[in-house]
């Protein structure tokens, strides 16, 4: 197992920077999962730590030990690719025992392959696929594939494990249910582990580290509950949430208290004097919006025109238009039981701590203030290097 | 007939009346379908015609006849033509110099085979990594040129090559300290330096086949395996070759018949249309030389179609063997 820490690391592909300048430090044995949208330079990250890319700038740091010329061989690196990447031609007991058998060393053959034969058994016992070890993997099933790939990552028991979107080619059914699969195993093995994913429903479950990725940057780093709950920027919070959180511009200046459609307590109203040119935005997600009226702590009211209403059997969720700002989308998450129907008009609030307010023009969050009594948020790398380095 | 049947007859007597335009109906569409399916057919074959034409008329009607006048006496100008049975085939297989020519076909696949299939898999990896920079295309278009020139051409150049006197194959022997040989002019080397002709021209080829099945090779698969500990070596034994068996395979079938019908490079650089191919003293005369050479040169014709048949026998009995080979060897994705 391995500590990593990334310090200020680059991608340039010619002018471009596919990953810039990233911070990040991971605990042994922590979970991190990279999230992001597509090309926001989360896998270029895995492969450079993997050193299938090379570092253009920057420190790859496992244990105190500067990795960034290591080849990749090197490492203690297992990996699980997108497309699991198993060898076609061999069978599941071959393809675990690969690895085994490239870094045999001196000394009988009969014994290193006993050895190898013992630790696939074993294996393939950990992860279910002792009655599929004669196959090869075109007879197998995509979720068995699954684990013959991850299977094949830990048999030669790595340092750090590395995973690059390893459910996206399953079904549905079959990811909720592998997704439960290493969280478990990651109970067992608690390796060190970087997941990459687009899936904020694997990322929020997996993570204990979660990672936002946005343009080649870290956008925030943290703990799953706390990104979600305080997104340092509007990207995060669009990005995160099914569906993202609803966001509204505020105006500048003095029209900030008095926004058409939004009513918002001056305390909030007032922070739009803290953003820039652009002024501010508004965010609250779908499932902080209440019935106006039935608490009694609600804040920041509106009135929308219902235009769509979606029943997804656990919850309601209702799409609409903010009445006097028909610019203004609504997407409001409501218990099963509610009736309402298109055309309905219908009064919300929300809680003034589910209220967030961020810089239009740069995206940054600037409600903290009033939040966290009026400490900055350090970011998460400087917390954690604090705590760990002094 | 009680009543009750009676009414079920009548019934049954209307049901029928009603049934039949909707069969007739049925039947009517499906003439039409028919009419559609012959008229998709007729239109498909038309347009296939001109191609199939030429194939009709220039491959499969001669060789139909190459079977035909195998087991006839025929001259090209003579009137007279009688069925010999299997008189031509006895007749060549008593004549020692058939078994030479095939002796010398043998070899002469045998050694380019390996050598084709190895070389040109060499290139494609050193070439592998240019190909796909940003000028690659100058590359392929480089490795290609050799193969895309005219064989009877380049074959002249490289009888200057070979000239014992003052040829550039001698002066790289002389500056290596090499003692000069005398190439085409001996027995011992005239095919050897038929074969490097042949090896000249036929690579580009086979690379780009080579260059095509390596683009097909998963890059994760190699990044994998390099994760898994693997060395270079073991890479491409364990992972790479396995996975391009599908292309060597098919560059070896066509080595294989590409040089049991090497004729070309062999009539030009022996001898030409001066006569004396196939020499010194035979050492170059291979079985699709011998059939030229029976056909127009002693002009005996069915004597030499029993000669192809023979040869062409040879060629599928060989891909049946490579075949069967291959289902154990080559591995299909």
């Amino acid at each position: 197992m391995a500590r990593i820490e990334l310090r200020g690391l680059t991608k340039q592909f010619g002018e471009s920077r596919v990953v810039d300048e990233i911070d990040l430090m991971i605990d042994d044995g922590e979970f991190v999962v990279l999230l992001g949208p597509s090309g926001c330079g989360k896998t270029t990250t895995l492969r450079m730590i993997a050193g299938l890319e090379p570092i253009s700038s920057g420190e790859l740091v496992f244990d105190d030990k500067i990795m960034n010329d290591e080849p990749a061989e090197r490492r203690g690196v297992g990996m699980v690719f997108q497309n699991y990447a198993l060898y076609p031609h061999m069978t599941v007991a071959a393809n675990l025992s690969f690895g085994l058998a490239s870094r045999r060393g001196r000394g009988s053959r009969r014994v290193a392959r006993q050895k190898e034969r013992a630790r696939v058994q074993e294996i393939a016992r950990l992860l279910e696929i002792e009655h599929v070890l004669d196959r090869r993997p075109k007879e197998l099933s995509g979720g068995q594939r699954q684990r013959v790939a991850l299977g094949r990552a830990l048999a030669r028991d790595p340092d750090v494990f590395l995973l690059d979107e390893p459910l996206s080619n399953l079904d549905a059914s079959l990811r909720d249910k592998m997704r439960m699969e290493l969280a478990r195993l990651h109970a067992e093995l608690p390796i060190t582990t970087l997941y990459v994913t687009h899936d904020q429903g694997e990322a929020l479950t997996l993570a204990d580290q979660l990672v936002v990725m946005n343009g080649g940057k870290i956008a925030q780093a943290g703990s799953p509950r706390e990104i979600y709950a305080r997104p340092a920027d509007s990207f995060v919070a669009a990005f995160l949430g099914s569906p993202g959180m609803n966001l509204w511009p505020l105006g500048a200046g003095d029209n900030a208290t008095h926004q058409e459609g939004l009513r918002l307590p001056d305390k909030i109203a007032s922070l739009s004097a803290r953003a820039g040119r652009l002024g501010a935005t508004v965010g609250i997600r779908p499932e902080h919006l209440h019935i106006a009226g039935t608490r009694s702590d609600l804040v920041a009211h509106f009135t929308c025109r219902v235009q769509v209403v979606e029943n997804l059997g656990s919850h309601l969720l209702l799409h609409g238009a903010m009445i006097d700002q028909a610019r203004a989308d609504v997407v409001a998450k409501l218990e099963p039981q509610f009736d309402v129907g298109r055309g309905d008009t219908i009064s919300f609030g929300a809680r003034a701590e589910h209220v967030h307010v961020f810089d239009a023009e740069s995206g940054a969050r600037i409600d903290d203030a009033i939040h966290r009594g009026g400490t900055p948020l350090h970011s998460h790398y400087r917390r954690q290097r604090e705590a760990v380095i002094g | 007939m009680s009543l009750l049947q009676e009414r079920a007859e009548l019934a049954g007597s209307a049901r029928q009346r009603r049934e039949r335009p909707t069969m007739t109906r049925s039947a009517q569409a499906r003439r039409a379908r028919r009419i559609r399916h012959l008229k998709d057919h007729l239109v498909a074959y038309g347009l296939l015609s001109p191609a199939l034409a030429v194939f009709v008329v220039f491959f499969y009607v001669p060789a139909a006849y190459l079977v035909y006048i195998s087991f006839f006496h025929w001259g090209v100008l003579s009137s007279s033509t009688s069925f010999v049975g299997l008189e031509n085939f006895r007749r060549l297989f008593a004549q020692p110099l058939f078994w030479h020519a095939l002796a010398t076909s043998g070899y002469y696949t045998l050694v380019m085979i390996p050598a084709t299939t190895l070389l040109a898999l060499g290139i494609s990896l050193v070439l592998k990594e240019a190909v796909t920079a940003r000028r690659g295309g100058v590359w392929r278009a480089a490795v290609f040129l050799p193969h895309v020139t005219p064989v009877v051409a380049t074959s002249i150049i490289w009888v200057w090559i070979f000239n014992p006197q003052f040829g550039l194959a001698n002066f790289v022997l002389e500056k290596l300290h090499l003692p000069a040989l005398g190439w085409l002019d001996t027995t011992q080397w005239a095919l050897p330096a038929v074969m490097i002709d042949s090896l000249w021209h036929s690579l580009g080829l086979y690379v780009i086949i080579f260059l095509a099945g390596l683009a097909n090779v998963p890059r994760e698969l190699v990044e994998v395996a390099r994760l898994d500990g693997a060395r270079r070596s073991r890479i491409f034994r364990r992972v790479i070759l396995p996975l391009l068996s599908p292309t060597t395979f098919f560059v070896v079938i066509l080595a294989t018949v590409n040089s049991w019908q090497a004729f070309s490079q062999i009539y030009t650089m022996t001898g030409g249309p001066h006569g004396g191919a196939g020499g010194p003293a035979f050492s170059t005369t291979t079985d699709a030389l011998l059939v030229y050479q029976t056909a127009f040169s002693f002009d005996h014709f069915s004597l030499a179609a029993a000669m192809a048949l023979v040869l062409f026998v040879i060629i599928l009995l060989l891909t049946v063997i490579q075949k069967w080979i291959s289902n154990k060897v080559v591995f299909y994705r």
